[in-house]
């Protein structure tokens, strides 16, 4: 790592995704943030290019640090670059020791990926990740629908959740496609037993439309903002 | 230049409408129709509401923003708003299907109008209408408030234009599409094959950048000019390289041109695109695409579930046409994942009228499980090989019937 590297100073904040019919909070996702609670951006671009892989490894294990002061009692979500694992086969060997030493078992950690990641060497990062998933560990696709698609890949890696990109939830309640394109995946997704997260839910009646067509994991200002340092509590209406 | 869109929305009545409110909403929308040039239709069914309104794209616009701010209605979620060619239904300043506002009583549930009536199967085909199928069948309504709701060469024989590709001996194969309801060809792609028929990996570098254009404009003449030849009568996919500047104005007017030379109807054309071939910005693409669109060409998104295209595409790219990445389909009915990734792309697709093409078909299994699941459009060498120089009959698999176009 090069100096410049270890000298970033950052910390997390944590947002709740909230079963909405079981009205609990199923989990947090740590979201990195500087020191004052500056959004992600400004730590991730300090970073030079050589050290991404093993400051993200930095990442999640301070995250999952800040997640035991914090004595969160659910799962955890944390987000995983997957060259890592491909560079590194043991990167998350790591992640898992660490949590175990705060008495985090490895079957609350959520590990979360975007599709345009895993794609670049599928093979390679399946083979990786199921030994982990070996150990309790589940996988999430993240921003699911939005970038290449994440069709092709749920055929040739099936994760144990997606994540609906916000792009395609923000006001659904009035988008005739976004509705068509969410129906798909729910149903495809119930085929396949994978849960569905709707993120970057903002409003009421987006909550309410996903809600209806049988999504009931959420994740967004609507239920909760990211609290630095600590745990919101999640607003779930009746 | 775009002259003529559509939009079709569906929403939630927040009254009860009696025959005289329905008649006095539709004597007003009608009167107001016909002076700013818009047509289309309004459906009124247990307390839902579908409209398609067809017309000039300011005039509807004007209309629907009005429309959304009317209080008798909410939850208005728009479906889709889109360049068309032609009017579907260009007689009604505002049908309510297919009966008299005295007969309003009778056409309230619209039964009349799908089922007995003539309406339905008079309306011009197009997306509007697979969008108003899918309204028949139940879908897009389940959302309204409750409490309102009650390589085989035969050498080339066709006249070529004197393009540098045929001298160079390129060739054009065509495939059969078939649609199964129909039990039609209803189009044949069109696949470049080099001297000797053999199969053509363009490949990046095989072709200057500078004459990509060029190239890609050829081809499809090229292509264009054999099936015209062939004396084609259905549609013409044409998938090409697909680089950026097959999808410049040139081109978009090239492809026109050489349609209008050969007699081919620009609404026969389907073109298949790829996206990770395009470089340009995604509302620059979609601007290129509207204005083949207005020009009646249809567009497909080839290998949808593969690479890059991605589901949002559907939204912003608003295809006409989806075609199965070959991945997608091999050996799907013993593949769990691939059949409930399927499922959900058919119901997606349904629900926003876009035809979905299982292509690359070579099993039976495969053909008879997707059918089983309602796909109705085939193409693959199950039912007819690509060949140059003819366009080739389809077989209808486990069953010895042959298609012609
Ligand atoms: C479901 C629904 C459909 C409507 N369709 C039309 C229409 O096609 N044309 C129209 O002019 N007004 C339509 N309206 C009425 C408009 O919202 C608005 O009241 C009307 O355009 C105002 O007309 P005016 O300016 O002549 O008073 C519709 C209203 C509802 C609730």
């Amino acid at each position: 790592m090069s100096d410049k590297t270890r000298e970033i100073c950052f910390s997390f904040a944590c947002q709740p995704i909230v079963d909405t019919v079981e009205r609990r909070v199923v989990s947090f996702e740590m979201l990195v943030r500087g020191t004052h609670g500056e959004p992600a951006p400004t730590v991730l671009k300090a970073i030079s290019e050589n050290d991404r892989y093993i400051f993200d490894n930095k990442l999640r294990e301070r995250a999952i640090e800040v997640a035991a002061q914090l004595g969160v009692k659910c799962n955890l979500n944390l987000n995983l670059l997957p060259g890592c694992l491909t560079g590194c086969d043991d990167a998350l060997a790591a992640t898992i020791e660490l949590a175990k030493l705060h008495g985090i078992g490895p079957e609350r950690l959520v590990i979360e990926v975007t599709e345009t990641e895993i794609i670049e060497d599928l093979s390679r990062f399946s083979a990786v990740i199921n030994e982990y998933r070996a150990l309790g560990v589940m996988v999430a696709i993240d921003d699911f629908g939005s970038g290449y698609s994440g069709l092709n890949l749920l055929a040739d890696f099936m994760p144990d959740s997606i994540k609906i990109d916000m792009s395609l939830i923000r006001d659904i309640q009035a988008s005739g496609p976004r509705q068509a394109i969410v129906r798909g995946i729910v149903r495809t997704c119930g085929d396949l037993g994978i849960d569905v997260v709707a993120e970057g839910v903002e409003t009421e009646q987006e909550w309410r439309w996903c809600e209806s067509e049988g999504i009931q994991l959420f994740q967004g200002y609507f239920f909760a903002k990211p609290g630095f340092e600590s745990l919101p509590l999640a607003f779930v209406p009746n | 230049m775009i002259n003529l869109i559509h939009l079709i929305y569906i929403s939630a009545a927040t009254q009860v409408f009696s025959k005289e409110d329905l008649v006095q909403l539709l004597d007003r929308a009608r009167a107001n129709n016909a002076d700013r040039d818009i047509s289309g239709m309004l459906l009124f069914e247990e307390g839902s509401f579908f409209q398609i309104l067809e017309g000039p794209p300011a005039e509807v616009e004007r209309l629907y923003a009005a429309i959304e701010q009317d209080s008798r209605h909410s939850q208005v979620v728009t479906i889709i708003k889109e360049p068309i060619v032609r009017r579907a239904f260009g007689e009604w300043t505002m049908g309510f299907p297919d009966v008299s506002p005295s007969d309003l009583n009778e056409i309230v549930g619209t039964n009349d109008f799908f089922s007995g009536g003539t309406a339905f199967r008079d309306c011009s085909p197009g997306r509007a209408k697979k969008i108003l199928s899918a309204f028949r069948d139940g879908r897009w309504r389940s959302h309204l408030d409750p409490a309102m709701q009650e390589t085989h060469a035969t050498r080339a024989a066709f006249p070529l234009n004197s393009l540098g590709l045929a001298r160079q001996g390129l060739q054009v194969a065509f495939q059969p599409i078939v649609d199964m309801e129909q039990q039609a060809i209803i189009s044949y792609e069109a696949l470049l094959r080099g001297p000797n028929g053999e199969h053509f990996p363009l490949l990046e570098g095989d072709i200057d950048e500078a004459d990509l254009d060029r190239f890609d404009i050829e081809c499809r003449g090229l292509a264009i000019a054999a099936a015209a030849s062939l004396g084609l009568r259905v549609s013409l996919n044409l998938n090409f390289v697909g680089r950026e500047p097959g999808y410049s104005r040139a081109a978009i007017q090239a492809t026109l041109d050489a349609a209008g030379r050969n007699a081919i109807d620009p609404m026969h054309i389907v073109l298949e695109i790829r996206k990770e071939k395009v470089d340009l910005r995604p509302d620059a693409f979609i601007r290129i695409l509207d204005e083949y669109r207005a020009a009646g060409i249809r567009v497909s998104i080839d290998h949808f579930g593969a690479g890059p295209s991605s589901l949002t595409q559907l939204e912003s790219y608003r295809p006409e046409m989806i075609s199965l990445d070959e991945q997608l389909v091999r050996g799907i009915e013993r593949n769990g994942p691939r059949q409930a990734i399927v499922r959900g792309l058919l119901q997606t697709c349904n629900d926003l009228g876009i035809d979905l093409v299982a292509k690359y078909i070579e099993t039976i299994e495969e053909f008879e499980w997707l059918r089983a699941e309602g796909v109705t459009l085939f193409q693959g060498n199950l039912l007819s090989e690509p060949e140059v120089g003819q366009l080739p009959d389809a077989r209808i698999p486990g069953n010895a019937h042959e298609l012609t176009q």
